[in-house]
């Protein structure tokens, strides 16, 4: 029994050792044959895309052996090239019926290659395989439910909004911070889907909505938003919903934000400092005058907040720095801290500026 | 006399069978987190050509970063540490440097190097601190940088929460001024946060020995091993016991240690907590166990910590006996201090698998392993000097039963290399970061050695660090020589400091007088919304 464990011992230590070399070899074996593929493949590839009217016919002249490596060297090029080299490439794996294998690769029984075959029609962008994304949306598996999301935000089909704000609250959910990115990636045809939202009866969603509207820059739903900053019954999206009036800077909701940082009960603190942030960025004489009483308020986060604001305003909040600064308030420490933000950050912006080469002028 | 020496030698033979028992135990634990790792690092492998990382980096949702470096006297490798980090691949992050009262010309350096003015900032977090923050500075030209500078408190966990006080963003990622982050290294330990936002708390990176790497320009580009076989050794351990041992713990939902060199939380949880315990030596694996105590205390069970195996920190391992030893001692006696501190949670249910199964296994094989293993040794030179004994006496009852012998040198030994091995071919298989034969065949002696010497006597400095703690002796850090990281350059040269860099010439400009100096606000926190704040606030 005792020489036999020895043996088995002697002999795992051996396969193990026998294993590392032999995958060391291949490994060593296959990247040189994948280099020469690659070296024959990619300038074939690029002499065809590197040209006015992109055309890829030599392509058809590729060996079968190599043509796995094309097809991957081309998914990968997808990613990094836009316009008609882009639409080339796409119509290139249309024709080749590597689209439709990856449409078929969607309802594998391995969640690896499913997760594959969403990132691929993500990238080739071809509107018709968007119902083959959005059933991955409720797979089993997060990283395949993952992955669909962010291919639906590259498919930029608008009518999917609906669909990636469903998976905030759906049983089979899809991480917040991962559907944002895909709203992002939709572009402004995700504003309507986004501002019909607002309405929604879940906090997540209503908060995601906000703070991609505020990202998109979405003017046309301050109305809306200002509705959500005054009375959504969630601190949170109260608060998403001043950080989305303050990127939009509409100047009209100066107002409703001069209300949500106002010290009332109704307006927790987090409410209060996001629409001082906000107003910082909207402007105008009420936010400034709103800002002076906020940045000597007793709660060190809301004096901050008001201090931010201010310093983002410009030049009449500058003002209002120095004054405080110079005062013997609550607020000076902080004034004078952002008064020398204000003034690093010109000063660096002078030395950027004064690196770059000038344009020469040549006379006429 | 004789009847004494052969009561001696049959106590002795029956307590090898428990020591055989406890190698036993302990290697099929460690077997089983390698398989664990194995099968974890399969699935993060395949899941790479999706992972999306280029998303992470391009989304404008992805929360900031803090990092937070303490650095007591780090003039050799500071420059060289902070220029590496600011080229982090990482959209929104800045650096918190906490100068810990720094002898030499570590601020001096600084000051050079990132063009330094005194500002009057106020720490937006409460954690109390055990000595005072003197001033606070940033860089002129707008480098994101923080220097703190603060009073010396012998207190590594002291410094680090003085950076959390400074830190503005959502997350903080503590790392040792010594280290060298893979450039990708943020964006992958912030994934899990972005994928799983409302469960992951925390994330871990793996730690590698950079002794014998080449670096250029603060970026490992070439991993080697090292000359000496004490840091060779180190390699084969992290690879096992970091690498393997944490992914396996981590794949089972049952993490305890985040490495201190590089280990990222939520900003708000480490607030609410209080920082890191200022008075212990292990106040990295402290954070953790208190992080699983206080969410179960919450009733939360969906909570994750999660070791990310791929990005990498690299940090210089000791090279000397001395230094190394002085290391394990101050790890074991940190271990017994979190171990001791949280020991409510030791076999209780309420705590989960940490509570049932890994600070038992903590206890009964890390830190109590060692007094297993030196009585084992000292059990087998017993039984040897018994043996040596009855030959020169012809006593035969005290013949060494050599099936026994050879047994337990198959489950001590010969297990032991079995398991060093598996990390080197889960390794290969995987990650496959040493590149040449040369390299392997050293890894491969370095197994051997790690399991016959140097197992042994790292198992009586870890027992000497359990002594230092029963006994409470002064817990200091200790010096650890530094030799950097990069070939040999001209040293920076240090700048004289005067008075502060005036800030009244800046302030001038708009009309304002001289600053107040910074001085501690009152404690305040900040409201959490408990979501992740967009990174670029309106």
């Amino acid at each position: 029994m005792l020489q036999l464990t020895t043996l088995a011992l002697a002999g795992v230590l051996v396969i193990m050792g026998c294993a590392i070399s032999a995958r060391r070899l291949w490994r060593a074996s296959s990247t040189r044959v994948e280099e020469r593929r690659q070296g024959r493949l990619r300038p074939l590839v690029m002499a065809c895309i590197s040209v006015d009217e992109p055309d890829l016919r030599p392509l058809e002249r590729v060996l079968p052996a190599d043509v796995p490596t094309l097809e991957a060297l081309i998914w990968h090029l997808l990613t990094k090239v836009r316009g008609a080299v882009r639409m080339a490439l796409v119509e290139w794996l249309i024709e080749c019926g590597a689209v439709e294998r990856a449409r078929a690769r969607t309802h594998s029984r391995d969640p690896v290659r499913r997760a594959i075959a969403a990132e691929r029609l993500g990238d080739a962008g071809v509107l018709e395989t968007s119902a083959d994304t959005t059933r991955l949306l409720d797979d089993r598996y997060a990283d395949v439910r993952i992955v669909a999301a962010r291919a639906l935000g590259k498919l930029g089909n608008g009518a999917a909004v609906p669909d990636l704000l469903a998976t905030l609250e759906s049983p089979r959910p899809v991480p917040a911070g991962i559907v944002s990115m895909a709203l992002v990636h939709l572009g402004p045809v995700a504003v309507d889907g986004l501002a019909h939202s607002l309405g929604s009866r879940s906090a997540v969603v209503r908060g995601v909505c906000a703070d991609l509207l505020g990202l998109h820059g979405a003017l046309q739903a301050a109305k809306w938003l200002s509705l959500l900053v005054e009375h959504d019954p969630d601190p949170d999206v109260r608060a998403r919903s001043a950080v989305a009036l303050g990127r939009i800077g509409f100047p009209q909701s100066a107002e409703v934000l001069r209300r949500a940082c106002a010290a009332l009960p109704s307006n927790p603190i987090a409410v209060r400092c996001a629409s001082l942030r906000a107003l910082g960025r909207v402007g105008g004489g009420p936010a400034v005058a709103a800002l002076q009483v906020a940045i000597d308020d007793v709660d060190d986060d809301i004096g901050q907040a008001a201090a931010e604001g201010l310093a983002a305003i410009g030049a009449p909040g500058v003002r209002v720095l120095t004054m405080v600064g110079l005062a013997e308030g609550v607020g000076r420490e902080r004034a004078q801290d952002w008064l020398i933000r204000v003034s690093l950050e010109n000063d660096s912006r002078q030395r950027r500026a004064a690196r770059r080469p000038r344009p020469r002028v040549v006379a006429p | 006399m004789s009847e004494a020496i052969a009561f001696a030698a049959w106590w002795l033979r029956h307590f090898e069978w428990f020591v055989l028992a406890y190698f036993l135990v302990l290697n099929s634990t460690y077997l089983v987190m390698t398989l664990l790792a194995a099968v974890d690092f399969g699935r993060y492998l395949r899941r790479q050509p999706f992972a999306g990382h280029a998303d992470v980096f391009a989304n404008p949702l992805t929360p900031g970063v803090s990092v937070i470096v303490p650095a007591y006297n780090e003039e050799v490798g500071i420059i060289d540490a902070v220029r590496a980090m600011l080229s982090l691949h990482f959209p929104l992050f800045e650096l918190v440097i906490v100068d810990d009262g720094s002898t030499d010309e570590t601020f001096a350096l600084l000051h050079g190097e990132l063009d330094l003015v005194e500002v009057p900032r106020r720490a937006t977090g409460d954690i109390v601190l055990l000595s005072e923050v003197k001033t606070v500075h940033v860089p002129r030209r707008g480098e994101p940088v923080v220097v703190v500078r603060k009073t010396n408190a012998q207190s590594r966990a002291d410094a680090l929460n003085a950076g959390i006080n400074f830190a503005q963003h959502h997350l903080i990622c503590m790392v040792d001024a010594d280290s060298l982050l893979d450039p990708e290294a943020l964006l992958r330990v912030v994934k899990p946060f972005v994928d799983d936002p409302t469960r992951v708390v925390a994330t871990g990176g793996v730690v590698r020995p950079a002794n014998g790497c080449r670096v250029e320009q603060g970026e490992i580009v070439e991993v080697g091993m090292p000359k000496g076989w004490l840091a060779r050794i180190q390699v084969v351990e992290y690879l096992r016991s970091f690498l393997l041992g944490r992914t396996g713990w981590s794949s089972v939902q049952s993490l305890l240690i985040i490495s201190g060199a590089f280990g990222m939380f939520r900003r708000d949880l480490v607030l609410e907590l209080g920082g890191l315990e200022p008075h212990c030596l292990g106040e990295d694996a402290e954070l953790v166990a208190r992080v699983h105590r206080h969410l179960r205390d919450q009733g939360r069970k969906d909570y994750r910590i999660v070791f990310v195996s791929e990005p990498v920190c690299w940090t210089e391992v000791p090279s000397t006996r001395q230094v190394l030893a002085r290391q394990r001692r101050r790890w074991s006696r940190g271990l017994a201090e979190v171990l001791w501190k949280h020991r409510v949670m030791m076999f209780n249910p309420r705590y989960g698998r940490i509570g049932l199964v890994v600070l038992p296994y903590y206890l009964f094989f890390e830190l109590l392993g060692p007094i297993v293993e030196v009585l084992g040794v000292l059990t087998v030179f017993g039984l040897l000097s018994i043996w040596a004994a009855g030959q020169l006496l012809g006593q035969d009852a005290w013949l060494i039963n050599t099936d026994f012998a050879v047994l337990f040198a198959l489950v001590a030994l010969g297990y032991g290399f079995l398991l060093s091995l598996a990390a080197l071919t889960v390794e290969e298989f995987s990650f496959h970061r040493m590149s040449s034969w040369r390299d392997l065949v050293i890894s491969f002696g370095a197994s051997v050695l790690e399991n016959v010497g140097y197992r042994q006597l790292h198992a009586w400095w870890r027992l000497k660090g359990l002594w230092w703690w029963l006994t409470q002796g002064d817990a200091a850090w200790g010096a650890m020589p530094r030799v950097g990281f990069a070939a040999p350059t001209p040293k920076p040269v240090a700048v004289a400091i005067g008075p502060p860099v005036p800030v009244a010439p800046l302030l001038a400009e708009v009309g304002v007088s001289a600053p107040v100096r910074n001085v501690p606000g009152p404690d305040r926190s900040i409201g959490a919304t408990g979501t992740m704040e967009p990174n670029a606030e309106g």
